[in-house]
């Protein structure tokens, strides 16, 4: 194929600053099927590359670092042998030679093919006053700021195309590879290696200048991601500085919105969730990990994306999402944001009630594992920010019997603690509560204090379903079986038995095989070991 | 079996008769209940995509039968490698799914039959064979299995003349756990707290009451565990090359290596080398990474600058780089973990025994999270030394998972793991340490040092602890005495202590307390 326009792909490049990447990918063109245009668009996009870092250069007042001129004036006779006939090629090595190098011959003599490629650009005779003054390179004066500036253009000048690696620290053709972690220890040894003075003029003249920077939309999007994060990790050197607030400020502002915009499609697909995720987590990470005090609004949009991506159906994180709206709700009353917390309480609200959905019927005990405790947890803590009090105890009941179920009767005894002290408790929840309670003392090995509940309980038990009083006494038979009470805890069986209602045809009994296994337990502990088996053939047999 | 018995009454009624069998001494039958219910709950947990979560739900009631299935095949006088594949299947089933998790990612573990295979015994069978060359290829060595429930303590062992099983019949788990364990817990963290030491004072009790009472506790742990591992296997009386423990439950937070037989006689002397495994797999596992000789440390020393002595390790004799104060920073300790080798780390650790993963290590410039440790895929070293509280324990509940810096760290690659298990005295750490260094300096490997700089500290008298002091302050070179100035006068303390009580006490670190705290928990990558 024949191209006589720019595909698609290296236009979004370029209009994305991606000049570098803009310049492969035309590569990649050209060694299928090469022609002058593309070769033309091809020098193009590398001599961009250098403008583009000449301009950034120019914005954080420093000179470009040798290597990256280097880097430029190399990038620049490549683009000439590819198109010889550019004249801005020309024209900025004809800068670079002047401005930065000092050397006005060469830069005459670039100039001159410049122009005779005709050359069109209003700063032409302030270069030639420059060339015929004999003008001295630029000097730039090494102060505090410059030097954090400096450092500031090399990690754009890296990720304007490219991601930089994690951990990569190693030298290839005298290019220093560095990590993201290098940049950033550098910048923050520069200052706290300057006199304590010096540090907050020379923060402020590097926050400003990125500022302006990003303000006129001059980063490129990695660019602005690893620019953020190097700005807010340098400022942090002063943790309780208003500077270092408004690093972070930006830093979670950009995650969060950036979160937001990945998964707010109408129908995001798992992958775009699990990034918007990422990004989300990331930002919570930094704010956990930092002394820098984080603005509770700001946090609170980062918990709603991490809510967001996380409660969408494509990718259903049950858990998260409960955790992300709960948090984020929480900072949002904390930040009287009014307007978001009735949206949050809402949202919030309806996820509860979906996770409620969600675990309604769950069978607590063995083979009833599939439900996530993540997701309880999360669920109650929900209820307790909602302060809704049925929710609470519907929750909270499965939660303290999730507890039981996974041998944990002594937090599952505080969490009834606190149903039982809810408002809303009436008289046969209150029943309901101690009867639970009960059962967890006697799995804490608190037996005695069970017991106690029980006695408390056994005279309103008759005015129970059968099947509540079926649970009732097999629940105290296992309270006397745990204090060596044989003969109280196979009395206690027996009522069970007596009052266990009849399952219908397509129900699974699970009551019966329970009370006859307690029972053959009962039994074996007695020293009845043939009774037990006899007991367990009840079970098997019939 | 009735049909409609839904999944759990089944395996409720099969543990049932287990129980049955086991009470009617019908061990064969009991083997065949249990490996009845084994396969019943295998189904319950593998149906439908197996979660973490699912796992752990189910850890209770799944330990539980993996107890009485253990007793049954002991009991039935099934073959070693058996019980072995029952009791090492148990531990660290969840620490197996979060590995595979990261490798594979969760969607790959839908697939029943091939999660029923890595939850079952059978998937031991490689560990085992390993085990079982390496036993044979050494001089007496054996590798010792706890594994600890309500009903009993098994204890499987495996040397070169073959294997046992041994049962310890009743609640003596439960006895020890809740009536020894957690006072003994207790106590030795208290026997080292200033704190609490001058608030015993102000209401007139005596000085060393507390020190006391823990080194009594201590003195009959280490003969109780002794006895145990001495009943269980008789032929370890005699020592040998290595001993392998690998515990079960808070069995892992225990000084094993230094059980006391009948004689007198520690395990860590008998053997020259006691290793503290987490798992079978673990500790037979292939590691790809070279074996060098360690003769020196990185050491990263005292990050906030609050505990002079440990600042003092830097000039014991074998630091290859120091980190002392602020340049013991986080960046600094991950760089060093990316190189070979071995590194110290002296400083303030916690260890969360509810949440194991929220655990860190103090830097000079914030902390490092275990779980940061274990997620990282850069981590090179061979040996780490952990002279920090409390930094050789592991989770603290009725769990089977061995999550602890040592398990954790070692999983994340490290070969050996040098920590203790309770909280270090600043003095006889300084001097354990000193004579660690002393040791492997000569050449001698790091966890054979260990132990005989513990037991060196065990026997020195005030004159020699003194010595040892004056040894240590003469190698601050003179241009750097003011910097450790606070070392320096806290050693005059203590000299001062140790000047005072030469002639009434004769060996003043003879507490267990003081040095039986450090193990070295590891692979048999080092060894033969």
């Amino acid at each position: 194929m024949e191209y006589q326009q720019l595909p698609p792909d290296v236009l979004r490049l370029q209009d994305a600053k991606m000049f570098r990447k803009a310049f492969y990918r035309l590569e990649e063109y050209r060694s299928h099927s090469d022609n002058d245009f593309l070769k033309h668009h091809a020098a193009l996009s590398l001599g961009s590359a250098t403008e583009y870092r000449m301009n950034v250069a120019d914005r954080l007042f420093i000179v470009p670092p040798k290597m990256c001129l280097d880097h430029m004036v190399q990038e620049l006779n490549q683009a000439l042998s590819i198109d010889d006939g550019i004249a801005y090629l020309y024209w900025d090595l004809a800068v670079i030679a002047s401005r930065y190098e000092g050397d006005n011959k060469a830069a005459t003599d670039f100039l001159n093919k410049a122009l005779e490629r005709d050359l069109q650009h209003p700063m032409v005779s302030a270069l030639e006053d420059r060339i015929n003054s004999q003008a001295e390179p630029v000097q730039p004066k090494i102060t505090l700021d410059y030097q954090l500036c400096e450092l500031l253009f090399q990690l754009v000048d890296v990720t304007a195309d490219e991601t930089i690696p994690d951990k990569t620290i190693g030298f290839e053709n005298n290019t220093e590879l560095l990590s993201m972690e290098d940049y950033i220890v550098r910048g923050r040894s520069l200052l706290t290696n300057a006199p304590k003075d010096n540090r907050e003029p020379a923060l402020t003249l590097f926050f400003g200048r990125w500022e302006n920077m990003r303000d006129d939309n001059f980063i490129t999007a990695d660019a602005l991601d690893y620019g953020l994060d190097f700005v807010f990790r340098i400022c942090e050197v002063e943790p309780h500085s208003e500077l270092a607030e408004r690093a972070l400020q930006r830093l979670v502002t950009y995650l969060s919105s950036f979160s937001m915009h990945v998964s707010g499609n109408q129908k995001p697909t798992k992958d775009e969730l699990r990034k918007a995720k990422k990004i989300a987590g990331r930002g919570l990470n930094i704010a956990n990990n930092t002394e820098v005090v984080v603005e509770p609004n700001a946090e609170a949009d980062l918990w709603l994306a991490f809510g967001q991506c996380s409660g969408r159906t494509t990718d259903l994180h049950l858990a998260d999402a409960l955790n992300g709206y709960t948090n984020a709700l929480v900072l949002k009353r904390q930040a009287n944001n009014i307007h978001d917390v009735e949206k949050l309480e809402d949202l919030l609200g309806e996820m509860l009630d979906y996770a409620m959905q969600q675990v309604i019927g769950l069978q607590i005990g063995v083979g009833s594992a599939g439900k996530v405790h993540e997701e309880i947890e999360a669920a109650y803590e929900a209820a307790k920010v909602l302060e809704d009090e049925t929710a609470q105890l519907n929750v909270g009941n499965m939660y303290q019997s999730y507890l039981s179920s996974i041998s944990r009767p002594l937090d599952a005894l505080e969490v009834l603690e606190s149903l039982l002290n809810l408002d809303s408790v009436d008289d046969e929840i209150r029943f309901d509560l101690l009867f639970e309670k009960s059962a967890r003392l006697t799995e804490a090995r608190q037996s005695a204090k069970a017991v106690e509940i029980l006695e408390q309980l056994e005279p309103d038990i008759n005015s129970k379903s059968k099947h509540h009083q079926c649970i009732f006494w097999n629940c105290y038979s296992n309270t006397m079986r745990e204090l060596n009470k044989l003969d109280k805890a196979l009395e206690y069986i027996d009522k069970a038995m007596a009052v266990k209602p009849e399952t219908t045809v397509n129900e699974f009994d699970t009551l019966e095989p329970m009370l006859h296994n307690n029972r053959g337990q009962i039994l074996l502990m007695m020293g009845k070991a043939e009774e037990a088996e006899a007991e367990l053939k009840l079970v098997t047999d019939s | 079996m009735k049909p409609h018995l839904n999944p759990d009454s089944h395996l409720r009624t099969t543990v049932m008769q287990l129980k049955i069998a086991l009470a009617k001494q019908d061990y064969q039958a009991a083997v065949e209940k249990s490996d009845e219910a084994a396969t019943a709950l295998q189904d319950i947990i593998t149906k439908g995509q197996s979660h973490p979560s699912v796992w752990q739900s189910m850890l209770f009631e799944w330990s539980r039968l993996d107890g009485l299935q253990l007793e049954a095949y002991v009991k039935a006088k099934r073959s070693a490698e058996e019980c072995l594949s029952i009791a090492e299947a148990a531990k660290g089933r969840v620490f197996r799914l979060f590995r595979m998790i990261s490798t594979l990612g969760i969607n790959e573990l839908s697939d029943q039959n091939e999660m029923k295979k890595l939850i079952s015994s059978t998937s031991q069978q490689q560990s085992i064979e390993t085990a079982k060359r390496w036993v044979k290829a050494g001089n007496q060595s054996h590798i010792i299995s706890f594994f600890c429930c309500s009903a009993g303590i098994a204890v499987i062992s495996l040397s070169s003349k073959g294997g046992d099983g041994y049962w310890f019949e009743g609640p003596i788990y439960d006895h020890f756990r809740d009536g020894v364990y957690n006072h003994w817990e207790q106590i030795s963290d208290w026997a080292l707290d200033s704190h609490l030491q001058s608030a015993a004072l102000h209401v007139g009790a005596p000085p060393d009451l507390v020190l006391n009472s823990a080194q009594a506790v201590s003195e009959l742990l280490l003969d109780w565990l002794g006895n145990i591992l001495v009943n269980a296997v008789p032929e370890i009386a005699a020592g040998g090359e290595e001993l392998v423990i690998i515990p079960h439950r808070c069995f892992r937070s225990l000084p094993l290596a230094h059980g006391r037989l009948l004689g007198g006689k520690y395990l860590s002397e008998l053997f020259e080398r006691v290793t503290i495994a987490h798992t079978l797999s673990s500790f037979t596992r292939s590691m790809s990474s070279d074996v060098q000789t360690i003769k020196q440390l990185d050491m990263f020393l005292d990050p906030q600058q609050d505990l002079p002595l440990a600042r003092l390790e830097g000039f014991l004799g074998c630091s290859r780089q120091t980190y002392v104060g602020p340049d013991a920073s986080k960046r600094s300790f991950w760089q060093a973990l990316a190189q070979p080798g071995g590194i110290q780390f002296s400083a303030h650790s916690n260890f969360d025994p509810l949440k194991p993963f929220d655990s860190w290590l103090a830097f000079a410039d914030g902390r490092i999270a275990l779980a940061d440790l274990y997620k990282s895929n850069s981590i090179n070293r061979q040996l780490i030394v952990l002279s920090s509280c409390e930094s050789g324990l592991s989770q603290r509940s009725n769990s089977d998972e061995p999550f602890g810096f040592p398990a954790l760290l070692q999983s994340a690659g490290v070969h050996r793991v040098i920590a203790p298990s309770w909280r270090v005295d600043d003095l006889a750490t300084l001097l354990l340490m000193s004579e660690f260094h002393r040791l492997i300096t000569k050449g001698q490997a790091p966890e054979q040092a260990i132990y005989q700089a513990s037991h060196w500290l065990r026997k020195i008298s005030a004159e020699q602890a003194l010595e040892a002091i004056e040894t240590i302050e003469a190698k601050i070179p003179q241009q750097q005495q003011s910097q450790f100035a606070d070392a320096l006068s806290d050693l005059r303390q203590q000299k001062d202590w140790l000047h005072k009580i030469r002639y009434d006490i004769q060996y003043p670190f003879q507490s267990p307390i003081f040095w039986a705290g450090f193990q070295a928990y590891g692979s048999s990558v080092s060894t033969h």
